[in-house]
């Protein structure tokens, strides 16, 4: 390799990892989409990691602002979820506990073709315990 | 043309048989019971004139209290009475309004008001049969603006 290249290269580089380590800054540490959301400083809810990952495999590509299904968008936006007044808030955390616990979500018709997307077992009982569980949090005779 | 006719009656008589036949294809039709202690209407302190359009437009589907006329005795409409029935009451069940908790039963209220709203409920074709189901615009408003506010003062903890 000529030398000239070679430098191009190793500045390319440079520049490179150097704008990634500023935009990591940019992202606040460890927060998940949902917090990132919300206006106040304080969020209504926190929704953990564990299911952050469950919602972001299995439901947030049809229930967000940029879904092209507007029934189901319509019917429940993550991204929005965390912006609702508490008492729609509540609803449709009692909302997301019941569509799994009855098994009615991701619609059977899209897992015959996405199978990877069903909830398993363990995925589907840590949703339900948190968004019904979050739901409860919400109540204002349970805040204080 | 006698041949034709002959033809239809044919036709006639087979549809006969099947109809016969249908009829005894079971449908299991879900049971009905009027002790309802948790009974929506019952435990959730309705004006009389806001509980009868309840009653009239969503109980045959939605409660244990499914008035079953004749012609659900009749196959095919049997069957779909059936599936219209248990889809219905697994959906919301108001007899069992007052086992729910809090945040449940502000979810059916949310989601009742919903679909009397837009129209989807009562489910339409129920509505062939059932001319008292049929809800004016200012019934739907009332039965709205009732469950609206009964949700309000529930989250609120009055
Ligand atoms: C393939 C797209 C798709 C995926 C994936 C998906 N949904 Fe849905 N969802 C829909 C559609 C479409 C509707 C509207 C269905 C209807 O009203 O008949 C809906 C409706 C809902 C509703 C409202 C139910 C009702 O009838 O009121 C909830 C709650 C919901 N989804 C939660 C979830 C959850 C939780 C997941 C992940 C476990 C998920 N969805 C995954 C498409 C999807
Ligand atoms: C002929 C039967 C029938 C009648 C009458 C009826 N429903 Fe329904 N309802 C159903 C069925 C079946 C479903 C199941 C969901 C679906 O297919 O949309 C349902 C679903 C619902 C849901 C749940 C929707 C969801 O997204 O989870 C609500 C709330 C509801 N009905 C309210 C009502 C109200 C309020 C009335 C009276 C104004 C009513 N229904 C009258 C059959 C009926």
């Amino acid at each position: 390799m000529k030398k000239n290249t070679r430098n191009r290269i190793a500045t390319f580089v440079v520049v490179l990892s150097g704008a990634l380590f500023l935009w990591a800054f940019t992202l606040p540490e460890g927060i998940t989409k949902t917090e990132k959301l919300t206006k106040d400083k304080k969020p209504a809810f926190v929704m953990p990691e564990n299911v952050n990952k469950v919602v972001m495999n299995s439901c947030y590509g049809c229930h967000n602002s940029k879904s092209k299904g507007e029934k189901s968008k319509k019917k429940l936006n993550f991204d929005k979820l965390p912006t609702l007044h508490h008492h729609k808030m509540v609803v449709k955390l009692q909302d997301i506990a019941d569509v799994v616990h009855d098994g009615d979500m991701p619609p059977k018709k899209f897992l015959v073709k996405h199978p990877e997307k069903a909830l398993t077992k363990s995925d589907k009982t840590l949703l339900q315990k948190w968004a019904s569980e979050t739901a409860e949090s919400l109540m204002p005779h349970h805040q204080q | 043309m006698a041949k034709k006719r002959r033809i239809l009656l044919k036709l006639l008589f087979w549809i006969l048989v099947l109809f016969v036949v249908i009829q005894f294809i079971p449908a299991k039709k879900p049971p009905v019971s009027e002790q309802n202690p948790n009974d929506f209407i019952r435990t959730a302190h309705f004006p009389d004139s806001v509980a009868v359009l309840f009653k009239n437009a969503c109980y045959d589907c939605h409660s244990n209290q499914t008035v079953y006329p004749w012609y659900t005795y009749v196959a095919p409409v049997s069957w779909l009475i059936v599936r219209d029935v248990k889809d219905g009451r697994k959906h919301v069940n108001f007899s069992e309004w007052n086992s729910f908790k809090i945040t449940k039963k502000l979810k059916v209220l949310d989601k009742a008001a919903d679909e009397i709203k837009s129209g989807d409920m009562p489910f339409w074709p129920f509505l062939i049969m059932h001319p008292k189901a049929r809800l004016t615009k200012k019934e739907r408003k009332i039965m709205v603006e009732w469950l609206d506010n009964k949700g309000e003062k529930m989250f609120s903890g009055e």
